[in-house]
């Protein structure tokens, strides 16, 4: 079979218009009746839902993924999959789309995760109850989970420090970056198997989830990565080029597959960027509350955090990596971190890119440049004289690298740390740790500078120096630029805005604002040598910090949350004139 | 619905095909002639894949309707770039070289906004090499990686050779 030849059936799906109602009919007769459409498709085609309902561990998680791909008696957000039909042509799918009637109960919603906390917040999931609490809570609610660590008395030792900084922040869900577009093609192998042809590679768990959705053995269906020589039309290929940057979760696969099955024809579905922006993974958005506590010569005595982390609409948010983010790159005496899994009526986020970890780093780095600040140190100094000399606190995990004190060194030593800053300009530093999903470890410091125009509010990043990646390459070196440029956006822009019901305001790039290339200055790469492999990844985590720092050297406004758009810093950096005037 | 005959070349090519009142260049390059030298990420003009040349002038196939389009009218794509030697394989060496992560979905629109500054400003400081690349949402390679790339394809070409 040639790349011209395969006769496709174009799959799309019909998504939920409402962040959360219940659905209480669907009719598809007038859409089945026309002519061209070849098969739909539904949650109730899936022989898989009640394994997964069954599987006493699964039960939430998979639940979870499987009402993700395609809704289950209710919609839980906006752009949600509700069915999927299969037609000859683009014109009878849309137009049998817009015949398939349904009848919703539009529910009350909720997208904040600290009103979604709230006892009376309204119920996304009637089943869930929250593990890691004992006793088990006898009324569900939507905290999926409570994680717990500990080392120490927190408190005592908080109570005893001679200086305790605090705070509050709260972080931003954000778009995780894929600029091409998901897609896939089913093709018919005979004897009821399917090969599914993807915009990336399927991963062994995946293809296992995907199979068992569809109550088939994982054996009868063949998974590849388009390579340019599959049977998608180069037309659809060119509009959903392959991209490495594309959205990595399972989405349409399942769909296209049942698809195919009942019309025993091929399939070929594809996302839109509307689509994209409503229903793929985001990162994380959350709300932390920390208080750090040191002695007077800076080393750290204890922490006492709680995340709370907007998981989406299913449990599962990666709040493990949140509390490992708070323990990799600082020794802490004594600590208590309480991590929420809190579930709201947005798309499930993603764990890519240590996205749990984002937001916890940026609170974390904020408070020690405001610890350094109130003990008169310098910022690094404070940092190195902290920091963890190999690795996580993981005695299961053995390391080799040099934990993130190198980096410091390296940051202290770099001639930018020295550079003269002018009038309303501030240098920021931060350093992060990351664990990509095969364990390894990597380490940074950012130096950041920042001009701040005071007139507006408008962040100009001057210089930016990141001491990261593993080794001199020119991919590495890219790729840990491209992180410093994704960390400022999600520093300074990047943001979903939602209306009063719960609807993506901003589904496109127009409206949702990713940085340019005339948005940041030449970043300058040094090599720690501390990385072992995944040096982008921690690079995406510090800018927030380095930014948020280097604004608080040139303006005193400690900003706390995110993003740190023009109105934002312009409103703070008033409030701290006033407070001045009010001192004098 | 009308359809209304077009006549253009595209890479050289004269293509004569009946196009619709709405359809756009993008939609006609990639559905009906099978193109896959340039890729569509929005629809809307935002993120700069489905850069080509018309006429000489960089343009967003997907803001540009095929029954626009006469037989005075000359279509490239950066599929084209890669056939011949010269000051368009300069540019497409230059991108191999120096910024090597940069993925299939960017590329083509990349080196057709290049071919276009460099035709216009033969030696471009790196402030209008960053307005140009602004034209594209680009994030599996750096930016800087992408300045180095049009500056050394824009001093290879200046010393001339192939």
């Amino acid at each position: 079979m040639t790349s011209t030849d395969t006769q496709a059936l174009v799959g799309g799906v019909l998504r939920s218009p409402f962040a959360h109602a219940r659905i209480r009919r669907i009719d598809t007769r007038k859409a089945e009746a026309i002519d061209g459409v070849r098969a739909i498709v539904s949650a109730s085609d899936f022989p898989g839902v009640e394994s997964f309902r069954q599987s006493e561990n699964g039960q939430v998680v998979m639940t979870g993924l499987f009402r993700n791909i395609i809704a289950h008696e209710k919609v839980i957000y906006e752009g949600q999959p509700i069915l999927a039909i299969a037609a000859e042509d683009e014109k009878t799918l849309q137009t049998a789309l817009s015949a398939v009637d349904i009848e919703y109960a539009v529910l009350p919603h909720v997208i904040d995760v600290q009103k979604s906390m709230e006892p009376d917040a309204p119920l996304l999931h009637e089943e869930l109850v929250t593990r890691g609490i004992k006793p088990v809570p006898s009324q569900p609610s939507n905290i999926a989970a409570r994680v717990e660590a500990t080392s120490g008395n927190a408190g005592e030792a908080l109570a005893h420090a001679d200086v305790v900084v605090a705070d509050e922040f709260t972080t931003e869900a954000l778009y995780p970056g894929g600029i091409a577009l998901p897609y896939c093609q089913v093709d018919l192998l005979g004897q009821g198997r399917f090969k599914v042809c993807t915009h990336r590679y399927i991963s062994d768990e995946q293809s296992s989830f995907i199979a068992a959705m569809l109550g088939m053995s994982k054996e009868d269906i063949c998974f590849e990565a388009d390579d340019g020589k599959s049977t998608v039309k180069s037309g659809e290929r060119a509009r959903h080029q392959n991209c490495s940057t594309a959205d990595q979760s399972v989405h349409l696969e399942p769909m296209a597959l049942m698809l195919a099955r009942k019309s025993q024809q091929a399939v070929f579905m594809a996302m839109s960027r509307e689509d994209a922006f409503k229903a793929t993974g985001a990162v994380p958005g959350s709300y932390i509350s920390m208080r750090l506590g040191a002695d007077r010569a800076g080393r750290l005595a204890a922490a006492e955090i709680v995340i709370c982390m907007q998981a989406g609409a299913f449990p599962g948010g990666p709040v493990q990596q949140a509390v490992d983010a708070v323990l990799a790159s600082y020794q802490l005496p004594a600590f208590r971190v309480i991590a929420y899994d809190v579930v709201v009526n947005r798309p499930m986020v993603t764990h890519s890119q240590a996205s749990g970890a984002t937001g916890v780093n940026f609170a974390l780095e904020s408070l020690l440049d405001e610890l350094a600040r109130k003990l008169s140190l310098c910022p690094l100094a404070l940092r190195k004289m902290n920091a963890r000399e190999s690795a996580l606190n993981d005695p299961g995990r053995e390391m080799t690298s040099q934990g993130v004190g190198a980096s410091i060194a390296a940051a202290q030593s770099h001639p930018h740390f020295q550079t003269k800053l002018g009038k309303n300009q501030g240098r920021g530093v931060s350093s992060g740790t990351a664990l990509d999903e095969q364990g390894n470890v990597s380490y940074c410091t950012h130096i950041c500078d920042v001009e701040v125009d005071t007139e507006t509010g408008l962040v100009e990043i001057l210089r930016y120096t990141a001491i990261d990646a593993d080794k001199d390459s020119l991919a590495e070196d890219g790729g840990v630029q491209m992180a410093v440029t994704v960390g400022i956006g999600r520093a300074l822009n990047e943001a979903y805005f939602f209306d009063e019901n719960g609807k993506l305001k901003n589904a496109s790039f127009r409206d949702y604002r990713l940085p340019l290339a005339c948005d940041v200055p030449e970043i300058t790469v040094v090599n720690s040598g501390s990385s072992q492999g995944c040096g982008s990844t921690s690079s995406m985590l510090s800018p927030l910090a380095a930014v948020a720092n280097a604004i608080a050297d040139a303006t005193s406004a400690r900003i706390t949350s995110l993003p740190m758009s023009p109105p934002v810093v312009l409103a703070e950096t008033q409030r701290q004139k006033w407070k001045r005037r009010l001192r004098r | 619905m009308t359809l209304l005959k077009r006549e253009f070349i595209v890479n050289g090519c004269t293509n004569e095909m009946e196009v619709s009142s709405h359809e756009t260049l993008l939609n006609l390059l990639q559905q009906r002639l099978q193109r896959d030298d340039i890729n569509g990420g929005c629809g809307r003009g935002d993120c700069g894949a489905c850069t080509l040349l018309l006429n000489g002038q960089p343009v967003h196939a997907c803001l540009v309707l095929a029954a626009e389009l006469t037989s005075a009218d000359v279509v490239e794509t950066a599929g084209n770039m890669t056939l011949h030697a010269g000051n368009d394989r300069h540019i497409v060496n230059a991108y191999q070289d120096h910024a090597p992560g940069i993925c299939d979905f960017c590329r083509p629109g990349l080196w057709i906004s290049t071919k276009a500054l460099l035709s216009e400003v033969p030696a471009p400081t790196d402030e209008q090499i960053r307005e140009m690349i602004a034209g594209h949402l680009c994030y599996c390679t750096s930016f800087d990686q992408l300045v180095e790339a049009v500056n050394v394809a824009a001093r290879a070409i200046s010393e001339g050779g192939t």
